[in-house]
């Protein structure tokens, strides 16, 4: 039988946006738990320490568009930072992240952005997420403070906590929303001419 | 240009779904049908007819049967040979279309108002037509139609003479395709008229959008002018004719070329028909009567008009009611064949769809990195511990397929500084680099430290540090990266070290006894290995003999160790010794005769081969440690030769092991290596000999 496509409207499918979000930071600020919590909704008190690169996908619908995230979580441990480029070279977006508790995982994080400015695609969309909000008494980086770097350096800025799911799937929305997402075709009902010669969607973002 | 419609408000177009984007999704969406949809039924009528080229009368009676007041919502009504004139090839006559449709019209049950014609498509006698009646609460769109020419001229350029005709539409939110086609006639054109189904199948709607498996239901009708094979079974035209005029219409089905083409899958492949048929062969009839043909030709009777449907799912709802064929109408030498049909169509409630779009996103995510491969390893880390020069450690990692299907894995080259664009640093070999793990299943991955003497002279020059470090990345494919550090520890104390080293060894090493004879500036590890071959003699040294790895273990750990002192008390060839020896210059970490600043000293010796006493001045100025060495190895060798003759077939080999460096001057292939020269010179001509005059 052959493969079908049933209730495709005229004109052709449109593929989803597919982009690769690569999340950086030090070892125990919460990577994994962010992902974790965006993708499968679940928190564990005790996330083993992620040794390599785990992959994930996960589909945000935005108002014209889907975009699927191909998201690898990177190991923080400072030995296998030399590897970090295997995985941010080519990565359409970037979350960095620190511990809100951790000025140590803030300076880290700011030499994140660093090399990312310097070593990653000159578009990629960047995001400092401040992790364990909800351990607010703990607090050593100050709300102001991170903010005002990331404006310094026109990165989205969210405070996050992976535990209570604060600002998680906004952080990733937010992202999301600034991709270059070329639009869409056939998206609204009987505005397309079945006798429109078929476009061909531009940029690089969709299969 | 980007074509894009902007929707009306933002707010009512959130997360619409549209099919199409992602095949994951619309597969979850599909599943989940039933909770976006509403289901009504369709009643429609498909009609096949081959009207021999007649014209229409005004009205045929009885075509579509009124009086029971059950009237379709769609009349589907395909004709062929609507019109044979030669003509018809040529110019395009219109004519007798519209007679056909003002009969059709007529014909159908509650008069020729009561329908709206959806739409025609013709290929010049073979034509289709759709109406919906109008007191149907069908919606039907998105109609559009297509044609595919298979006649059997090529000079003619299929002109028509043989093909199909095909309308697409959606009837509420369900695809279906109606197609009514003429196959080729004959009773031998049995594969042309599979072909004929293989080239109308390619008929594509909307820019070649969609296929006809792109809708959940197609009819496909027509005169396919399969035949009965009795004629092989030695069956007659008379006993056909019988049977064909009685009622036991099954025994005679079993002889139909469609049914068993269809049961063999080469054609309408997962197409249905009813099991039996209750109607008569609806060819070949003498026009205007219910006689099988009298003609010449005498045709055996054939179910050649037929009625077929396909649906894409199990799940859609379709009953074929009826099929019959009309009997009483005999205006042509085929019978019109008409089915009723129930088809459950469905409609989607926009809303709800996309309210469950993004659930449905997430649901197929969820399938996606459920899916995605997993393994796990025996061991996330492997640190070799203390490994030695020309001594190979090797250590297995199991790696356990724990995911739900084959995972295929290969390591990855890093940017960790590696050479030569390797998954592992230069002293680590991994085997296999890459892999396919069946499902449940396991493999075994070795890495193996090893250091040869250029690795040895190398990790020298890399890193004072004793710690070999490296971190392979195992990478499933389509899946994560699994980070494996491994490390080594590798102090080297004999072999891979400097000169200095070996000097500081002996000052640190066990204590100096009362008959040292070891010359002050010479490591004592040479004096050792040179002196026990000394004690043994080297006339019974067997240069042709091999020494294995075991031997050579037991050597460097006494030269190590310091025990025994005597290394002659070691179960070891001489051999084994002299190689060791050889191994030792080797590894240093710097030539013998340094290269020095520009390769002056080197280029020193070289120029100087012939002349022993130029070359012994030129080794006094050597550091004392090197000088002392090139004395030792010199006077050793001298009298190595004198004891065994073969030995001096070995100088190439301690030349390019004392001075490493090959000549920097070009020299011609045939002169000898001026390298060799020279230290032959210094084992021929003696420096205290040299030095007497």
């Amino acid at each position: 039988m052959a493969a079908r496509n049933t209730g495709a409207r005229p004109g052709g499918p449109n593929k989803t946006c597919q982009f690769k979000l690569v999340l950086l930071g030090e070892s125990a600020v919460g990577k994994s738990s962010l992902v974790l919590r965006f993708v499968k909704g679940q928190f564990h008190e005790y996330q083993e320490s992620t040794i390599g690169a785990a992959f994930l996908t996960q589909t945000v619908c935005l108002d014209d568009a889907t975009v699927k995230f191909e998201i690898w979580d990177t190991a923080g441990q400072e030995r296998y930072h030399s590897l970090a480029p295997m995985y941010y070279r080519g990565a359409q977006a970037a979350i960095v992240v620190y511990d809100i508790t951790n000025q140590e995982s803030f300076q880290k994080a700011k030499n994140w952005v660093k090399e990312l400015q310097r070593q990653a695609s000159p578009n990629i969309v960047m995001a400092l997420a401040g992790n364990k909000a909800d351990m607010a008494n703990k607090r050593v980086v100050e709300y102001e403070e991170a903010q005002a770097y990331a404006e310094e350096n026109a990165l989205l800025f969210m405070e996050t906590s992976a535990k209570t799911s604060m600002n998680v799937n906004d952080i990733f929305m937010a992202i999301a929303k600034k991709l270059p997402i070329g639009p869409p075709q056939g998206e609204t009902t009987g505005t397309v001419d079945m006798n429109q010669p078929q476009q061909q969607q531009k940029g690089s973002c969709c299969k | 240009m980007t074509f894009y419609m902007a929707p009306a408000s933002s707010a009512a177009n959130r997360n619409v779904y549209v099919a199409g984007r992602d095949s994951n999704v619309d597969e979850v969406m599909r599943s989940w049908e039933h909770k976006y949809c509403t289901y009504k039924e369709a009643k429609i009528c498909i009609s096949t007819f081959n009207v021999n080229g007649r014209s229409p009368p005004p009205i045929l009676p009885g075509w579509f049967p009124s009086e029971t007041g059950d009237i379709s919502d769609i009349y589907a009504i395909g004709l062929q040979e609507m019109d044979l004139s030669v003509g018809t090839y040529i110019i395009d006559n219109t004519k007798k279309m519209e007679e056909w449709i003002d009969c059709m019209r007529k014909s159908l049950p509650g008069g020729e108002i009561a329908f709206e014609v959806i739409a025609t498509m013709r290929l010049v006698g073979i034509f289709v037509a759709i109406f919906q009646w109008r007191g149907s609460h069908l919606k039907i769109s998105h109609v559009s139609t297509n044609y595919m020419a298979t006649g059997i001229s090529v000079l003619m350029n299929k002109l028509g003479n043989k093909g199909g005709v095909a309308i697409s539409l959606k009837i509420n939110d369900t695809w279906v395709c109606f197609i009514n086609s003429h196959f080729a006639a004959g009773n031998n054109e049995l594969e042309r008229r599979n072909q004929d189904f293989r080239d109308i199948s390619h008929i594509r709607f909307a820019n070649g959008m969609r296929t006809i498996y792109d809708h959940d239901v197609i009819f496909w009708f027509g005169d396919l002018n399969y035949r009965l094979s009795t004629e092989y079974m030695g069956i007659s035209n008379e006993q056909v004719r019988i049977m064909a005029s009685s009622n036991d219409f099954s025994s005679l089905l079993k002889y139909d070329q469609l049914r068993e083409q269809m049961q063999r899958r080469l054609v309408f492949d997962g197409f249905v028909e009813p099991a039996t048929f209750s109607f008569r062969p609806t060819y070949k009839y003498d026009v205007g009567t219910n006689i099988w043909d009298t003609s010449e030709k005498g045709r055996v009777p054939a179910w050649t008009d037929r009625i077929l449907y396909w649906k894409a799912e199990d799940s859609i709802k379709i009953e074929n009611k009826l099929m019959e064929s009309v009997q009483s109408i005999s205006i042509s030498d085929h019978k019109p064949v008409r089915g009723f049909f129930r088809l459950g169509v469905k409609k989607i409630d926009e809303a709800k769809a996309n309210q469950i779009y993004e659930e449905a996103c997430r649901e197929a995510d969820r399938k996606a990195n459920e899916l995605l491969p997993q393994v796990k390893l025996s061991q996330t880390e492997i640190d070799f511990g203390e490994v030695k020069y020309l001594e190979p450690t090797t250590r297995q990692i199991t790696v356990n397929n724990i995911g739900k299907s084959q995972v295929r894995f290969n390591f990855e080259i890093t940017p960790l500084g590696k050479a030569n664009q390797s998954i592992s640093a230069e002293w680590l070999q991994v085997t296999p680099p890459h892999y396919v793990i069946p499902k449940g299943q396991s493999t075994q991955i070795s890495l193996t430290v090893s250091i040869d003497s250029k690795e040895a002279r190398k990790l020298h020059e890399k890193a004072k540090s004793s710690q070999l470090q490296d971190i392979l990345v195992l990478h499933l494919e389509h899946g994560r990266d699994h980070f494996i550090p491994v490390t080594a520890k590798y102090s080297p104390k004999c072999f891979g070290v400097s000169i200095d080293q070996l000097l500081a060894n002996k000052k640190t090493g066990d204590e100096v006894s009362e008959d040292d004879t070891c010359p002050k500036d010479l490591p004592r590890e040479i004096f050792r290995l040179v002196d026990a071959l000394r004690r043994r003699g080297v006339a019974s040294l067997n240069l042709a003999e091999s020494t294995d790895n075991t031997d050579f273990i037991q050597i460097r750990n006494a030269l190590e160790s310091g025990h025994p002192t005597d290394l002659t008390l070691l179960q070891v060839s001489s051999f084994a010794l002299y190689s060791a020896l050889i191994r030792l210059i080797d590894t240093l970490t710097e030539p013998v005769i340094p290269s020095g600043m520009d390769g002056i000293i080197h280029y020193e010796f070289i120029g100087v081969n012939r002349d022993a006493r130029a070359l012994w001045t030129a080794v006094s100025v050597l550091p004392p440690a090197n000088r002392a060495i090139v004395e030792y190895i010199a006077l050793m060798l001298h009298e190595f030769i004198s004891q065994n003759a073969a030995i001096r077939e070995q100088l190439p080999l301690w030349a390019e092991r004392l001075f490493r460096y090959p000549p920097q001057t070009a020299t011609l292939l045939s002169a000898p290596d001026p390298r060799v020269v020279a230290l032959q010179t210094l084992c021929e001509y003696r420096r205290d000999a040299v030095f007497l005059f």
